[in-house]
């Protein structure tokens, strides 16, 4: 039960992160410049953005709940558990930040989800898998530890 | 104010989902080298373990590009879905397979080739769709001009 809790936890609340992250960073428009002076602006936008900074604490909940969650549960259940955070990512974009989803990137993202799956099952995951996004995204290395993460992806 | 052109915003944004996807794998390649080299936290008092991580030149270079993966990627979310940003960045995870066999002398198998495979059509498919469904604000630097 503790197990199931804790999956779902770090998939819905990292999810949560990459909707906050994502809203934070839309409704200021469109970044555009790159260039010294801008990338000074956009650094200063990003972090006194208050939906960003909720994002970037649910990844810190998400990552303490995925180390949670590989002291209760195996590690071949709950590292690939958690490649559903790409459908649920999806289902959040769609309900909650009204994105139209064509049928070809539902497809894509299953194939994404299930392709994880098989690339970081414990056993198959590589020395360095890919912190990706969010810590439901991350993928066991060697034995099994989970990650370090420096600081916090969306 | 003016909307950027389709064709900018296209090449925009494959610029920096291959930022997303080079930082994330080097950055973890990076990562997992530095922390070959360290000793057993369970062994080291933890001022020099803390010194110990300052101090190689692999995990800093590893930091250093995980922080260009997090302000691409949410760069990114200013003016693509979520749902477009997200499986593509995954592509990642190929790049790391391939990594992990030519750097790490990892073994991949036929399990994670497959996976390998299913995430690159996933990805393809997706990159077909529309970088954005959603209308996002305006330029936010002419903005911040205004201002």
């Amino acid at each position: 039960m503790l197990k199931w809790g804790l999956i779902l936890c770090t998939v819905f609340v990292s999810s949560c992160g990459d909707i906050l992250c994502a809203r934070g960073m839309s409704q200021g428009g469109e970044l555009t410049d790159f260039n010294p002076r801008g990338l000074l602006h956009i650094v200063r936008y990003i972090v006194t953005r208050r939906l960003v900074i909720l994002g970037g604490l649910c990844y810190a909940v998400a990552f303490f709940s995925l180390l949670g969650l590989l002291t209760v549960a195996q590690l071949s259940v709950a590292v690939p558990a958690t490649a559903l955070s790409f459908v649920v990512d999806t289902l959040g974009a769609h309900f909650v930040l009204k994105e139209r989803i064509p049928w070809k990137r539902w497809v894509g993202v299953i194939l994404v989800s299930l392709g994880v799956v098989l690339a970081v099952k414990p056993g198959n995951a590589p020395t360095a898998a890919p912190l990706n996004p969010a810590p439901p995204h991350v993928a066991p290395r060697g034995q099994g530890q989970p990650q370090p993460k420096p600081s916090h992806t969306p | 104010m003016h909307a950027p052109a389709p064709q900018n915003r296209t090449r925009r944004t494959a610029i920096f989902i291959a930022i997303v996807v080079l930082a994330n794998s080097f950055g973890n390649l990076l990562l997992a080298i530095g922390m070959k080299n360290m000793p057993d936290f369970e062994h080291v008092a933890l001022g020099p373990y803390i010194a110990g991580l300052i101090l190689n030149p692999a995990l800093v270079s590893g930091a250093a590009l995980t922080a260009i993966f997090t302000f691409a990627q949410l760069s990114l979310f200013s003016w693509a879905d979520l749902s477009y940003v997200i499986p593509c960045t995954a592509s990642a995870y190929i790049l790391t397979t391939l990594f992990g066999q030519v750097f790490m002398g990892d073994h991949v198998g036929l399990t994670r080739w497959i996976g390998v495979v299913l995430i690159s059509f996933g990805v393809t498919l997706v990159a077909e769709t529309p970088i954005a469904t959603v209308e996002h604000q305006a330029e936010h630097h002419a903005e911040a001009k205004s201002c």
